[in-house]
């Protein structure tokens, strides 16, 4: 008989081929994590008929599906040019794999497919329930940079379903994600990098890098999701489908009489977009820098919460250069 | 086994822990392919001598906060050990 840590987890997540159809994780495909939910979600149908009594008449198991979120410290490879160990998550949220320039660079761009990734994980001892999302989409993914505090991402969305490893027999082939048993946690897991914090690095808002930060936090809604809306499918979902895509920020700024930040308030009355780019961290290969274009600033809501009033402007949106440029958020591992 | 130095920040793979540029590991085929497939940034000890690090620049930049204020000779020997990174084919 055991009981598990909370600590003694670890995840892993790799890019599927096919929705729905689970692949072979190893350790290579491991990331480090804050914290992991996995959420395998039955619904009941209930019964509206009448009985005869005031009692509730119990429901037969409906639709099938999964949540999951995922937080973690942004960890840079290290080696300029190397894939971080959170790309499986990034590529589905971008829609596109991210673009390696070697020894240089890797770019995540927005592109309008959907990818799915089965996420792993397990918790120790190996007796107690494990997990797998199969068929996990990206609905948000969010970016913050605070005070005294480790750059985070979160990310979180649903999935076809949750396989685990004590119901796991009970399944059929669809909830099995193809798979002919529950596979074991994989071994030598492998992870990469040092996280990255902000008191490194720099904000540019409008071309403009003296404004002070307080805080700042982007969101992508990619608006993607596992639709229930077929009959005659089974019970899990279908193929996942997205809505308008929204990229987001919210910005604490000092205010100050200077242009720099004056200029963000006409701006905003006026409706001109401006560009900003955020970027943590010092040394090459260690760096994140996101881009966010032609954002729409709205007004500021003064702040006196801390010693020297600030603005916090919440609910930056980015659009993109044209309809179909899809160049409104980009985040460069660099 | 075949041995492999280290040119990233910081790498776990399994319960070895590498920090330091030029660290040294031994890993045997199937390690070794996991690891560079993880994103280890490992390099095939003769990839690494050929990117002709000297011991001095090992040791004044082994950890990446030293390598801030870096020259850019170093640097250049550090981009060009990252571009062989990521090669599971080297694996012998």
């Amino acid at each position: 008989m055991a009981v598990s840590q909370s600590i003694l987890e670890r995840v892993f997540a790799k890019i599927e081929a096919n929705f729905g159809t689970a692949v072979t994780l190893a350790g290579a495909n491991c990331m480090r994590h804050t914290k992991c939910t996995l959420v395998a979600d039955q619904a009941y149908i209930p019964s509206s008929d009448k009985t005869g009594s005031i009692s509730a008449t119990r429901g037969k198991p409906g639709a099938r599906g999964g949540r999951w979120s995922l937080e973690w410290e942004a960890r840079p490879n290290g080696a300029a040019g190397t894939k971080a160990d959170c790309d499986p998550i990034l590529e589905a949220a971008f829609g596109a794999a991210g673009t390696v320039v070697a020894s240089t660079s890797v770019t995540y761009n927005l592109a309008s497919a959907i990818k799915s990734f089965t996420l792993g994980r397990y918790r120790q001892p190996a007796t107690v329930m494990q997990q797998i999302g199969i068929g996990c989409v990206v609905g948000e993914l969010g970016f913050t940079f605070e005070q005294q505090a480790n750059c985070k991402f979160s990310a979180s969305g649903t999935s076809l379903w949750v396989p685990d490893s004590v119901t796991f027999s009970s399944l059929d082939t669809t909830g099995k994600g193809g798979l002919g048993a529950f596979p074991a946690e994989p071994e030598t897991p492998v992870t990469n990098g040092d996280p990255v914090n902000g008191l490194t690095g720099a904000a540019t808002l409008d071309g403009n890098t003296t404004v002070q930060i307080r805080s700042a936090g982007v969101r992508l809604v990619t608006a993607v999701e596992i639709p229930h809306d077929r009959l005659f499918n089974g019970q899990y979902g279908s193929s996942p489908e997205r809505d308008i895509l929204g990229a987001f920020l919210d910005l604490t700024v000092v205010d100050e009489d200077i242009a720099a930040v004056t200029g963000l308030y006409s701006k905003a009355l006026a409706g001109t977009p401006i560009d900003i780019i955020l970027e943590a961290g010092a040394t090459a290969g260690a760096r994140i820098q996101w881009t966010l274009k032609n954002c729409l600033l709205p007004m500021p809501e003064l702040d006196d919460s801390a010693r020297k009033w600030a603005s916090n402007l919440r609910g930056i949106r980015a659009y993109p250069s044209s309809a179909t440029a899809l160049d409104e958020a980009s985040v460069k591992f660099y | 086994m075949q041995k492999f130095r280290f040119v990233g920040t910081s790498a776990e793979i399994g319960d070895r822990k590498l920090t330091r540029l030029g660290e040294e590991i031994a890993l045997s085929s199937d390690d070794a392919k996991n690891a560079i497939e993880g994103g280890a940034a490992l390099l095939p000890e003769d990839s690494f001598a050929q990117v002709g690090f000297t011991e001095q620049e090992i040791s004044l930049y082994a950890c990446p906060g030293q390598r801030i204020d870096a020259p850019e000779a170093f640097m250049a020997k550090l981009r060009s050990a990252w571009a062989l990174v990521g090669a599971p084919e080297e694996v012998k």
